[in-house]
């Protein structure tokens, strides 16, 4: 395939431009940097393969100068003609657009894909269209990467992808799993799988705990209820015992009493009840009713002498309601007596006191004239008004007359500051002007600058020309040769001092990495020394361990499982054999019972009476048969015939014996058979299981190669073989892990001592070309050879030193010029004041004084002037201040004026309302408040005269009536009129005799009513007594007594009889209720058995019983209450759930990351066996043709690559036969090999199929004259079957071309256009 | 007289869920207590449908080391089926073999376990008078490989006859053939029902008499999808089954879907299609948990962003965050990247370059069991024979290996070509 014309739209620098008619073969494109040949080459691999989408950091050449981003190529093909490839950028490489022109039809991206026969976008960038960039990439690659490149080459992918690919799967396998490792993805799982199987196991050990701890749980129960028991009977007897000790001192009671019963002498079974107390009660009845009798009677006496003794006047009596009256009103009476006398004394006082008011008012003052006084409350309030009036007033004209005096002191004062401030302004009349305000100003200003000035100068220029000397001393010290501008030139940066900076560092750095390498290298040694002395003493220790005869620790495990195993079943193979024999036996048994059962069956007493019978029968038979033959054959008949009915009757009850026992025997028989073969059944049983013991005992001792019969006592001494060989098994690994530590250590010790050599090898070529670096970058700071960075460092701090002094002495400079301007300006200045114009030219210290003085003149006048100006000030002040008083005097008298006039006012206004009231018009309004008062006294004086007078009279009226009625009762009663005098006494003597003769009225009528119920009282009395006596009499005859003394000894006795029984039955019933016993007899049997002091001992022992059970019991339950959660603890335990869920969660991380690595190692398996096929099938042509390019590029210097299979590199062989590896070659060299392998390739390949043109971007730069002659050469010779696309911008590359053929026809790019040359 | 019971298996209490990897604390709290719920469930449906006896056929717990808890939760779910007069007839399974029991735990009266030394045969009574006899035996240990069906015998064909056996009829169930037998072994002995148990997807391999695997009750991996629970079966006066009627008990259910990426151009879109995939299995779990695992197929524009590195991983996590907080609680246990590159690879396996080279020898490997065989041992004998790590891989299958196969050939793409 050859590209016949290339058309872009826009891209890069190009725009709307193409190029025709292209022909096949070499075409050269030559044009300067910029000018678009790499542009070109993007531009064909885009339309190509396809634009780059935005995640790769290629180039896409956006159109610069306009036109839709894309174009077409028109390729010719041996197959299908010309074919138009049209592409736009877009997404996924842009669209494309291919046009057959042989035919008119159209494709895309497939058809142009099989267009360039599967060449991926890769292969054609590093294969086909590459430029020096790609051909530098091997610059740096290894062994393996030159391998990876050279069949990624060949491969048709990325040159690195191979090697890159193997080194990446090789990373992901390694972080998931090493065998052995420990850190891996997967190594960490397993590790975790296997202490979570491990914690499973222990686990799982919970039930035996549980089941042990059920057993222990059911124990503690039986403990429990047995303690309760023992408690339960305890405390009963404790009970018991505490109830004869409670019913003890009741037992006491019941024994005396009972022995007081037997001790009574008489008694009285007869007596009524409650006779004695009945008795009593009769006879303290009787007597009490005596005494009563007596009492009433004398009562009767006393009563009647009463009656006799009381007097009354019945003339009293009648005029009741008047004596009362007379009692009643006498007090009133004489109140009213005094109450007259007193008022009388009152009146007098007040008539007086009347008198002497109005003598206070006045002659013409009258009683009359006063009460027609208008005294009301508006008259008092017109005087206040007109009092008030009158005070206001007067205050009015006090405070008028105050402010006028104190504005006439004010005035005085006002008038004497401003004739004071007049007499001060007059001091200031001579002042004369000043000088200019702002030269005066300047000068004054300028005149401390100036002294410093004058001062500091000279100073400065001696600073100056010590700077001057210091500085050249300091260039000098750097170089001789060097002067100040050598030092300002001198570059001081910080990249400049970064630079040397740098270059210290590395070489320090590079210096110690040698030091270090070096120590590491030593160290590496003497470890290596250490290492292989340990590995030779291991080795020896190692294989003095006899091997043991154990492949595995599995082995042992299973052997030893199957120890334990054969233990067991031998164990339980014992039992089950007893339990067989027992069987055996109890069948053995049943079969003899059944046997002997059927043997009694025939030996009985049947049997017995059957050949009884038949010795009776033959006895008889004989008995017949001897007297038959002794000739008496009647009593042979009949003893005969007896007999043999006799042996009838045997046998018959023979028979029937028989037939019952027959019975019977079966019966026993079939239970007994039943029974063995249940027996039988179970030993069937049995005997398959110990055959299946047998068989699995003999599979394990086969396995254990046991030989003989397995007896248990065998498998002991095997145990501990077993152990023994263990422990032996474990020496021997651990030493051979050991072994292999070292070993490992070794290798890895002298892979480290190679690094190292390698390391340190590189570190002094780095180190050489360093220093070569560092002297030509002395020669560029113009330094001298062999100056060490240090130093260079110490120069910078110099240069950098002295270029601050240079800036100082200029600075000093700069200052002098300065202060030498400043003093000619201030002398200018100072020339403007003649007096001083004169003195500029002497010293300028004479000058300074001269201004001084001046300075001091003007400022003593400025002070005056302010001090004058300040007088003006105070005058006009003082002057506006008097007029302003004297405004406010002129106020104060108008406002005195105004205050007079209005109290004539008010005082003639007064003087009118008092002669109207009739009062002296002369008054002043507080003599008339006075007046007033004493009117109103006056007035209240008359009412309480007239009110007395009154009084008087009333009083007088109620005396005379009460006297006229104590007249009429004396006359009445009969009795002489009382004399006045006497007249209370004689009224209450007349009452007390009325009262006297009223309370004998009421006695009388008392008396005769109690005499009247005495009289029944004694009547009654009398009855009641004989009644008592008779009832007594009867009693006596009930208790079958004559007398009472004789009644109340019965009486006594029965009582005591009564008392004891009394006392028996309430002990018994006491002693009932404690106990709880019904049956008191035996109670009292066993009471009588012990004593109090043994009671109390067999209790106390019965407390300590108690306590004791129930601490065992309390300490019990806790056990109980203990295992109980334990118990529960254990059944609601979730470790085994929760681990095996994490057991399932850690297998199925591990599948994961199997997964993962499986995908893994599979592509890095098929990776690899690619690499080995693809070198196995193609190597020999790619290397065979690329040999020959090479050959010829080098112009015969290298005759041939070898890439031995198997091996991990490619060599090349000089015309010498010298091999060398890439990294051997010079760079030049180098990049012709892997041209070489390029060129070797496309001619391998254009062997298949239609290839597509191949571009390259001036890749021979590196090239000598003679090779790039002979790589031309090659690029022709491989032009004959592919077309070729060469830029370059090197004219000389050009010529080269052109001396091999002239007609090669050339291109010029130049600002993105073609121009044919 | 007619009755009804219930036949379930393969309880595995307390058995962990696998290739569950969550590490939320709900979300492993409801893992734990799975087995345990849907046990309780069983029970509970014993009582609600007042059968007259529950049949478990073996595998009531997960291995010989059960846990206490577990033989207690059990003990505790029987007490309260005899409480509500429901009997039990229990044989184990070679995953609770008989003699791993704790003989500290005692059976509620009403609660039969057969034992392992002969078929043992028990009258299941009504009033005093037998209505059906439950014949069975345990497994002694793991690993039984004789016929166990054999030792059965019809007892009285007047009475309805059951088997109770944990077994393994025929021979692909995909389970381990512990305790072997054929069909005919089991149809043969004239019983009328056989619970079997072993086999954890339900199956009734006969009609009369019915043969019958419950299947298991709770799925634990992504292998046992679908609903799992217990047979409820009525027997009538003349002892013929009159129903047999499938009871859902698992509370966790598994799903897994296939996702085709053509036609996704975002990841947006990506994320839509895998929410409505969930959103569907949501609907079929209705108020259960699922945990799910979605494969991702076909070909499109999205191929290469997922088969960047880690993608699928970020992917995943992003998915089940989205779901975290759901209650009941959505588990994407993980997705499957089985997409193809959008390329031509039977022409690109055809170029005679490298990466051709490398996809020939990949097809070569794929195609032939010497192939895959030549893998195992070549390219992954590192781990894959490794003595700690290998007894771990026994789940990686021949599939698995052409997988991982697949995802190498993308891998060497990658990494050779840079895109694809």
């Amino acid at each position: 395939m050859r590209i016949k014309s290339i058309i872009v739209d826009g891209f890069g620098l190009f725009y709307d431009v193409s190029l025709e008619d292209m022909p096949d073969g070499l075409i050269l494109f030559a044009g300067d940097n910029e000018a678009g040949k790499s542009t070109m080459l993007g531009f064909i691999r885009a339309i190509l393969f396809g634009f780059p989408d935005g995640r790769t950091t290629e180039n896409s050449y956006e159109p610069l100068r306009g036109g839709q981003h894309g174009g077409r190529l028109i390729v010719s093909t041996a197959a299908r003609g010309d074919i138009v490839i049209d592409r736009k950028a877009g997404k996924k490489g842009g669209p494309i657009n291919l046009l057959f022109t042989s035919d008119d039809t159209s494709g895309g991206e497939a058809e142009l894909k099989h267009l360039l026969g599967g060449f991926s976008k890769a292969v054609y960038k590093n294969v086909y269209a590459f430029s020096l960039a790609e051909l530098q990439t091997f610059d740096s690659l290894n062994d393996e990467d030159v391998r990876g490149a050279l069949y990624g080459a060949g491969a048709g992918v990325s040159l690195m992808a191979i090697p890159e690919s193997m080194k990446k799967l090789d990373k992901n396998l390694a972080g998931l799993f090493k065998p052995g490792g420990s850190k891996p993805v997967i190594n960490t799982r397993l590790a975790r799988l296997e202490e979570v199987q491990k914690e499973l196991r222990h686990a799982a050990d919970g039930i035996k705990e549980y089941e042990g701890l059920v057993d222990q749980r059911q124990k503690l129960g039986e403990t429990i209820s047995r303690f309760q028991q023992e408690g339960e009977v305890f405390r009963k007897d404790q009970t018991r015992i505490s109830n004869y000790l409670k019913l003890w001192d009741q037992w006491i009671v019941l024994q005396e009493a009972e022995d007081k019963l037997g001790n009574l002498a008489d008694t009285v079974s007869v007596f009524p009840a409650d006779g004695l107390s009945k008795m009593s009660d009769l006879e303290k009845n009787l007597e009490n009713l005596e005494k009563s009798l007596i009492k009433e009677e004398k009562n009767q006496t006393d009563l009647l002498r009463q009656e006799h003794s009381l007097k009354i006047n019945g003339l009293l009596l009648d005029q009741e309601s008047k004596i009362n009256e007379l009692k009643e009103n006498l007090t009133i009476y004489l109140s009213n007596v005094d109450e007259v006398s007193g008022n009388q004394q009152n009146l007098e006082q007040k008539k007086g006191e009347i008198r002497r008011s109005l003598e206070i008012l006045g002659k013409d003052w009258t009683e009359e004239k006063v009460c027609g006084m208008d005294r009301s409350l508006f008259t008092q309030n017109s005087i206040r008004q007109h009092q008030s009036a009158l005070q206001k007033i007067t205050s009015e004209q006090e405070k008028a007359k105050d402010a006028l005096n104190q504005i006439s002191g004010e005035l005085d004062a006002a008038r004497r500051e401003k004739e004071n401030a007049a007499k001060e302004l007059n001091k200031y009349r001579e002042l004369k002007d000043q000088v200019a305000k702002k030269t005066l100003q300047a000068i004054q200003n300028g005149r401390d600058q100036f002294a410093s000035l004058v001062r500091d100068l000279p100073k400065r220029k001696k600073e100056l020309k010590s700077g001057t000397d210091t500085l050249d001393q300091a260039v000098g010290e750097i170089d001789p040769d060097w002067g100040v501008p050598e030092v300002e030139s001198f570059d001081c940066s910080v990249p400049a001092q970064e630079k040397i900076q740098e270059f210290e560092q590395k070489q320090n750095r590079l210096n110690s990495e040698i030091n270090e390498t070096k120590n590491r290298l030593e160290i590496a040694q003497s470890g290596l020394a250490g290492v292989k002395k340990e590995l030779k003493e291991h080795q020896k220790k190692h294989n003095a361990i006899p091997d043991p005869s154990l492949k595995n620790r599995e082995e042992y495990t299973d052997r030893k499982d199957d120890l334990k195993n054969l233990k067991d079943i031998l164990n339980k193979k014992e039992l089950i054999e007893e339990r067989i024999r027992n069987q055996n036996e109890r069948l053995s048994d049943k079969q003899a019972l059944i046997q002997k059962s059927l043997s009694v069956l025939s030996n009985s007493t049947t049997g017995f009476l059957k050949v009884f019978s038949i010795v009776v029968f033959l006895l008889g038979v004989a008995v017949v048969a001897g007297l038959v033959i002794f000739q008496r054959p009647l009593e042979g008949g009949l003893i005969g015939g007896a007999l043999v009915i006799l042996a009838a009757c045997m046998f018959i009850i023979n028979k029937t014996a028989e037939n019952r026992l027959a019975r019977q025997g079966l019966n026993n028989q079939s239970r007994e058979k039943k029974e063995i073969r249940e027996l039988e059944e179970l030993l069937d049983d049995l005997d398959d299981q110990l055959a299946g013991m047998e068989s699995q005992a003999e599979e394990i001792s086969g396995r254990l190669s046991i030989a003989g019969d397995i007896e248990i006592e065998k498998l002991y001494p095997m145990e501990k073989q077993l152990e023994e060989e263990l422990i032996r098994f474990d020496e021997k690994t651990r030493s051979k892990e050991e072994l292999n530590k070292i070993k490992e250590q070794e290798t890895r010790a002298i892979e480290t001592i190679t690094q190292l050599t390698e390391t340190l090898e590189s570190q002094e070529n780095a180190r050489r070309l360093l220093q070569d670096k560092w002297e030509k970058h002395l020669a560029g700071l113009a330094l001298r050879t062999g100056t060490n960075p240090r130093t260079v460092s110490l120069i910078f701090a110099k240069v950098d030193r002295i270029k601050t002094m240079i800036n100082a002495v200029g600075d000093i400079k700069e200052r002098i010029r300065e202060m030498e301007q400043a003093k000619a300006e201030y002398l200018s200045l100072v020339s403007l004041v003649p007096e001083l114009a004169e003195k500029t030219t002497d010293d300028p210290a004479d000058l300074l004084s001269a201004v001084d003085l001046f300075l001091e003149q003007t400022r003593n006048l400025d002070k005056q002037r302010q001090e004058r100006d300040l007088a003006v000030r105070t005058l006009e002040e003082k002057k506006k201040i008097r007029k302003t008083v004297e405004e406010k005097q002129q106020k104060a008298k108008d406002r005195l004026e105004n205050a007079g006039t209005q109290q004539t006012r008010t005082a003639e206004e007064w003087r009118v309302w008092l002669s109207k009231a009739g009062l002296d018009p002369e008054i002043s309004p507080e003599t008339a408040l006075r007046a007033m008062e004493t009117i109103n006294e006056c007035i209240r004086l008359v009412d309480t005269r007239r009110a007395l007078e009154q009084d008087i009279g009333l009083k007088q009226n109620e005396i005379q009536k009460y006297l006229d009625l104590v007249g009429e009762v004396f006359s009445i009663s009969g009795k002489p009129q009382p004399d006045k005098n006497n007249l209370v006494s004689e009224i209450k003597l007349l009452y007390q005799e009325y009262e006297d003769s009223k309370t004998g009225r009421t006695k009388k009528g008392t008396i005769q009513e109690q005499l009247a119920g005495l009289k029944n009282e004694i009547e009654s009395l009398k009855q009641e007594i004989g009644e008592k006596r008779l009832e007594l009499k009867k009693l006596l005859q009930e208790g079958e007594a004559d007398d009472e003394e004789e009644f109340r000894k019965r009486g006594e006795l029965y009582q005591k009889r009564r008392d004891i029984l009394q006392e028996i039955e309430g002990a018994s019933r006491n002693i009932k209720i404690i106990s709880g016993e019904r049956d008191l007899e035996k109670l009292k049997q066993e009471l009588k058995q012990c004593t109090r002091e043994e009671l109390d001992s067999e209790l106390r022992r019965l407390q300590q019983e108690i306590r004791e059970t129930d601490k065992n019991l309390e300490a019990a339950r806790d056990e109980l209450a203990e295992t109980k959660n334990k118990l529960e603890n254990l059944a609601s335990s979730e470790d085994i759930s929760r681990l095996r869920a994490e057991e399932e969660k850690t297998k199925e991380e591990i599948l994961t990351d199997a997964r993962k690595w499986g995908t893994n190692a599979i592509a890095r398996y098929l990776i690899t066996s690619a690499r080995e096929r693809f070198e196995k099938e193609h190597q020999p042509r790619v290397i065979q043709e690329a040999a020959s390019y090479f050959n010829t590029f080098t112009g015969g210097e290298y005759q041939n690559i070898i890439a031995p299979l198997g091996k991990q590199s490619i060599e090349v062989m000089t015309r010498h036969g010298i091999q060398k590896r890439p990294d051997q070659l010079s760079r030049a060299t180098a990049e012709q090999l892997f041209l070489a392998l390029r060129f070797g390739y496309m001619t391998n390949q254009a062997e298949n199929s239609e290839v597509p043109p191949a571009i390259m971007d001036d890749i021979l730069v590196n090239f000598d004259a003679n090779r790039s002659g002979y790589a031309a050469s090659a690029i022709l010779e491989l032009a004959g079957i592919h077309q070729i696309l060469f830029f370059t911008c090197h004219p000389e590359t050009i010529s080269v071309f052109k001396e091999q053929d002239k007609n090669i026809p050339v291109y010029q790019i130049k600002q993105g256009q073609f121009e044919e040359i | 007289m007619s009755f009804s019971f219930v036949h379930a298996a393969d309880l595995h209490l307390d058995s962990p869920f696998r290739g569950v990897t969550a590490k939320s604390p709900a979300i492993a709290g409801s893992l734990h207590l799975a087995t345990f719920e849907v046990y309780n469930s069983l029970i509970d449906l014993c009582i609600e449908k007042q059968v007259q006896f529950l049949l478990i056929a073996g595998d009531i717990y997960d291995g010989a080391d059960r846990s206490l808890r577990a033989q207690l939760r059990f003990r505790d779910g029987l007490q309260r089926l005899v409480d509500n007069n429901i009997q039990a007839f229990v044989v184990h399974g070679n995953h609770d073999p008989f003699k791993g029991h704790s003989r500290s735990i005692d059976w509620p009266e009403g609660v039969h376990v057969f034992s392992y030394r002969k078929v043992k045969t028990i009258p299941f009574k009504v009033n005093n008078s037998p209505v059906a006899l439950i014949s069975g035996i345990s497994h002694e240990n793991r690993n039984i490989t004789t016929n166990l069906a054999k030792k059965f015998e019809s007892q009285d064909p007047d009475l309805f006859q059951i088997g109770l056996l944990h077994c393994n009829v025929g021979k692909d169930t995909g389970h381990e053939a512990y305790a072997p037998c054929e069909l005919q072994d089991l149809i043969k002995t004239g019983l009328d029902y056989w619970a079997l148990g072993h086999v954890h997807e339900r199956k009734i391999l006969h009609n009369d008499p019915y043969v019958v695997y419950p299947g298991n009750t709770q799925g634990r991996n992504i292998r046992e999808q679908n609903e799992r629970g217990c047979y409820l079966v009525q027997v009538d006066d003349n002892n013929r089954v009159t129903s047999l009627e499938f009871h859902e008990l698992d509370e966790i259910r598994w799903f897994w879907g296939f996702l085709a990426i053509d036609g996704l151009d975002t990841l947006d879109q990506l994320e839509n299609a895998l929410s409505g995939c969930i959103e569907d299995f949501s609907k079929k779990a209705g108020s259960r948990s699922l945990i799910c695992r979605i494969s991702l197929t076909g070909q499109g524009p999205l191929f290469n962003e997922l088969s960047r590195e880690n993608a699928l991983q970020e992917l995943l996590e992003h998915t089940r965050d989205s779901y975290e907080a759901k209650s009941p609680f959505v588990w994407v246990q993980d997705l499957i990247f089985e997409c193809r590159p959008e390329i031509d690879l039977k022409k690109r396996r055809e170029a005679k370059d490298f990466l051709g080279q490398v996809l020939r020898i990949s097809q070569e490997l794929s195609d032939t069991e010497e192939g895959r065989k030549r893998l195992v041992e070549e390219g992954l004998e590192e781990l894959f024979k490794n003595r700690r790590a290998s007894k771990h891989l026994q789940d990686i299958t021949d599939n698995e290996i052409s997988r991982m196969l697949k995802s190498a050939e993308l891998l060497c793409f990658q990494m050779l070509e840079g895109d694809l």
